[in-house]
């Protein structure tokens, strides 16, 4: 398939029939009150609704507020991510000793982490942070591990015959084949720190915020805000998704083939 | 018509000889080990816990020592408490990961093996998945209200998700020379179906049901934190109001497990299926 | 011998298009075998050697000219006619003997007499200790015995093997090359061998046809009229060699055993069209 041009008028009917039914059905029974029309509203009432949060600037603001705290997480929980996964993939005994561990903490469903973050450190800015943190930290670590152990041993050996000392096999030949594999890493954890940040902004009901906005939308049952929230979530996510494979196509530009296409 | 055989000569000769019995004691001798140092890290972390809560470093609210815990954990166990709380989130899991799994089969299917179903549904199905569950959660409390029903809704719908994109993907990946080869046979369209494109896909089909189960125990737990009186998620929030950190941890703890030993089951289970990828070669 | 097996190959030509445009691949090919006949097809890649027996085949119904065999017109494949892929295409999972019943799937036989023949065809390529071991576990000779064995357990009249010894060492390859002879020999079949390997085309052909690329057509036929079994280092056969081989230096391509390898990078790759 080459885009739109190479379809069928057949073919491009089928495919908008049936986001055509929904929205079509949504338009008609909101107007004509099919639906009970204090939760169902109307894309109008979206609109209006979040011309009233943008002129109090509330919105940017929300924006922003989540940005920051996603952006302090993920550089947290990549920082050590790196740390730990690097140490865990070059020191035999590192691995031997704190892998197992390591992959049972993983198992955690991550959410399960918050009652406690908040009996450790209140419901302020700090568990926050921490939660956003845990969430980029398991797939940096697993993925620096994973990266750094499937260098072939034939480059080890590369790196051998040559007689590299450990700094020199550590930026010429472990980093760089690892690398594609570590980016794989920081891409899932770009992704995942955005839904941790909503979710915790959700969870612990943080102010001005996307999380916030879903909270105080579900809590009022204002489906108008709610929308608003989705539509931002989702929004900010698929761009910050594109962001890092953007980031991570420029990065590997030269190798062959690329385990992100 | 004589046949006389073809030797199988050199290398292949020498065919299935079982795996000696030294290398097996070698093996399960080396698997000790490895379980044995993976077991330091924990034990020196429940030490540093031991020694942080005689000394005092910690307040008991925040840090119970890991006696409490382990009284705590008893306690849940013989009363038959914490048994309670696990059937209650196994069975929300089970009851959802089965209609999500199987919702997500059937649109699979469909979109993987015909392009009109894909057509039709392809848009409105990638529309709705870039919204994730934490999207949901909100727009289905207004809708659905806060209950039981909501709880598997989303969870079933983070199942759904993985299962039909991963079974998708895996029907249309079936290599074309092996499609030709049922075609130099004449297989019929059922025959290629059962004999090249299911066992093609069939190990893409499993990591989306692995990664269905995985989603829907994180969801699990998201969706019981919030709403559910009931589930291990209950048991932390409970846990949590009432600053009781042993039950808090507990809870965690088995949720880890939980989700460690579904995942080896369903891993098993795809080892059983695919026995021509993960056997050694003997040759 | 009956004449109604008979392959008739009028005027043929095959061309691709892809984006870069259009590219013919066969021209104006005649040719023309018996029934019970061995044709060994040999040329450079490119040739359109393995695009001709995908033609043949019935993989491929888009083509100019005519294809008939036995006075009907190829469409579509079927069960008389086998193929031994290149690249084998065992599925990986199914074992050995299943592989080879798959061939069986809608053949008119009872469970026991399709169970009778995967045995015994297992049995002819020396396989019956291996019938349960997965592709996997098996070596690369072995792999083409379950090919082999796959193409012939229901019987075909005619049997086409593309490069089936390509990726062999020559030990497991010259010992294949007696059997396929045999087997021929008892089955009184059809088979037409694609292959860059001169030699092993001359030993096992009664008749070699050399292709020429750009587009692929037929440059010369030679009969090998040498009686079997035949043995290498034989002067005729080495003088029919040879002769072939000069036909590949003339060709814009230096030659060794194997002919126009270098070429490869050269010609357009069109996947299996080489």
């Amino acid at each position: 398939m080459n885009g739109l041009t190479g379809l069928s008028t057949r073919r491009l009917l089928l495919k908008s029939l049936l986001p055509a039914l929904i929205l079509g059905y949504y338009a008609l029974a909101t107007r004509n009150h099919w639906l009970n029309p204090r939760i169902w509203v109307t894309p109008g009432q979206i609109w209006h609704a979040a011309a009233g949060l943008n002129r109090d600037g509330f919105l940017w603001l929300a924006v922003g507020e989540s940005l920051l705290r996603d952006l302090i997480g993920f550089t947290l929980g990549t920082a050590s991510g790196l740390l730990i996964g690097g140490a865990l993939g070059l020191s035999r005994w590192a691995d031997r000793l704190g892998t197992p561990t390591l992959h049972f903490l993983k198992a955690i469903a991550i959410f399960a982490w918050i009652p406690m973050l908040t009996m450790f450190f209140g419901i302020g800015e700090l568990s926050k942070i921490v939660f956003i943190a845990l969430s980029a930290f398991y797939p940096v670590a697993l993925n620096t591990l994973e990266g750094i152990r499937s260098v072939p041993p034939s480059q080890r050996e590369l790196a051998r015959v040559y007689r590299l000392n450990p700094w020199q096999r550590l930026k010429k030949v472990i980093a760089p084949s690892a690398l594609p594999s570590i980016l794989t890493g920081i891409q899932l954890a770009l992704i995942l720190t955005w839904l941790s940040t909503v979710g915790v902004e959700y969870f612990m009901s943080a102010g001005p915020s996307i999380g916030g906005i879903l909270l105080n939308g579900a809590e009022s049952f204002h489906l108008d805000l709610v929308f608003i929230g989705v539509i931002l979530l989702g929004g900010i996510g698929f761009a910050l998704d594109q962001l890092a494979h953007g980031v991570g196509r420029h990065l590997l530009r030269n190798r062959p083939q690329t385990l992100n296409a | 018509m004589s046949k006389p055989a073809l030797s199988a000569r050199g290398p292949a000769a020498r065919g299935f000889a079982a795996r000696p019995f030294a290398t097996q004691r070698l093996a399960a001798r080396r698997f000790a080990g490895r379980a044995l140092s993976a077991m330091i890290l924990p034990a020196a972390l429940l030490l540093l816990w031991q020694i942080a809560s005689t000394r005092g470093w910690t307040p008991r609210q925040i840090l119970p020592p890991p006696k409490i815990v382990w009284a705590s954990f008893l306690d849940l166990a013989s009363s038959g408490e914490l048994l309670t709380h696990i059937k209650a989130s196994l069975l929300r899991v089970a009851i959802s990961f089965l209609i999500g799994s199987g919702a997500g089969l059937v649109l699979g299917l469909g979109m993987g093996l015909s392009r009109r179903v894909e057509d039709l549904f392809g848009v409105a199905f990638h529309a709705v998945n870039q919204v994730p569950t934490l999207g949901w959660l909100p727009v289905m409390i207004v809708v659905v209200g806060l209950n039981d029903t909501l709880s598997y809704i989303l969870i079933a719908q983070a199942v759904f998700v993985s299962v039909a994109i991963n079974t998708q993907r895996g029907l249309r990946q079936t290599p074309e020379r092996l499609v030709e080869v049922a075609r130099v046979f004449r297989l019929t369209r059922a025959q290629l179906l059962r004999k090249v494109i299911l066992p093609s896909a069939a190990p893409q089909i499993f990591t989306g049901l692995r990664f269905g189960l995985a989603n829907g125990w994180v969801s699990l737990v998201v969706v019981e934190l919030l709403i559910s009186s009931e589930g291990l998620g209950y048991l932390m929030s409970w846990g949590r109001q009432a600053f009781q950190l042993d039950l808090v941890l507990v809870a965690i703890l088995v949720v880890g497990v939980i989700g460690l030993a579904m995942d080896a089951g369903l891993a098993r289970l795809e080892g059983l299926f695919s026995r021509w990828q993960t056997e050694k070669r003997f040759a | 011998m009956t004449t109604s097996g008979t392959i008739d190959i009028r005027n043929l030509g095959k061309a691709y298009s892809s984006p870069q445009g259009g590219f013919q691949v066969l021209q104006g090919l005649n040719l023309t075998i018996r029934p019970g006949e061995f044709v060994s097809i040999v040329g450079g890649s490119g040739c359109g050697k393995s695009t001709l027996l995908r033609l043949i085949s019935g993989l491929e119904e888009d083509y100019q000219g005519d294809i008939r065999i036995g006075g009907e017109r190829v469409r579509g494949t079927s069960l008389d006619r086998g193929i031994v892929f290149q690249d084998l295409r065992l599925l990986p999972w199914l074992n050995a003997e299943q592989n080879v019943a798959l061939a069986l799937e809608n053949a008119p036989l009872s469970k026991a007499e399709k169970r009778r023949a995967v045995a015994d065809h297992l049995e002819m390529v020396g396989l019956e200790r291996f019938a349960k071991a997965y592709p996997h576990q098996l070596s690369g000779g072995m792999s083409q015995r379950v090919a082999i064995a796959r193409g012939l357990v229901n019987k075909p009249e005619l049997l086409l093997l593309d490069e089936p010894f390509g990726a062999l060492d020559a030990l497991t390859r010259s010992h294949l090359q007696e059997e396929l002879e045999r087997v021929w020999k008892e089955e009184d079949i059809t088979m037409v061998l694609v292959t860059h390997d001169v030699e092993e085309a001359v030993f096992l052909a009664d008749r070699v046809i050399v292709m020429e690329p750009g587009p692929g057509r037929i440059r010369r036929e030679v009969k090998v009229p040498l009686p079997r079994p035949r043995r290498r280092g034989d002067p005729r056969f080495v003088e029919i060699k040879e002769d072939i081989l000069r036909d590949f230096s003339s060709s814009r391509t230096s030659v060794n055993g194997y002919a126009a390898a270098g070429q490869a990078a050269a010609e357009p790759q069109l996947g299996w069209a080489t």
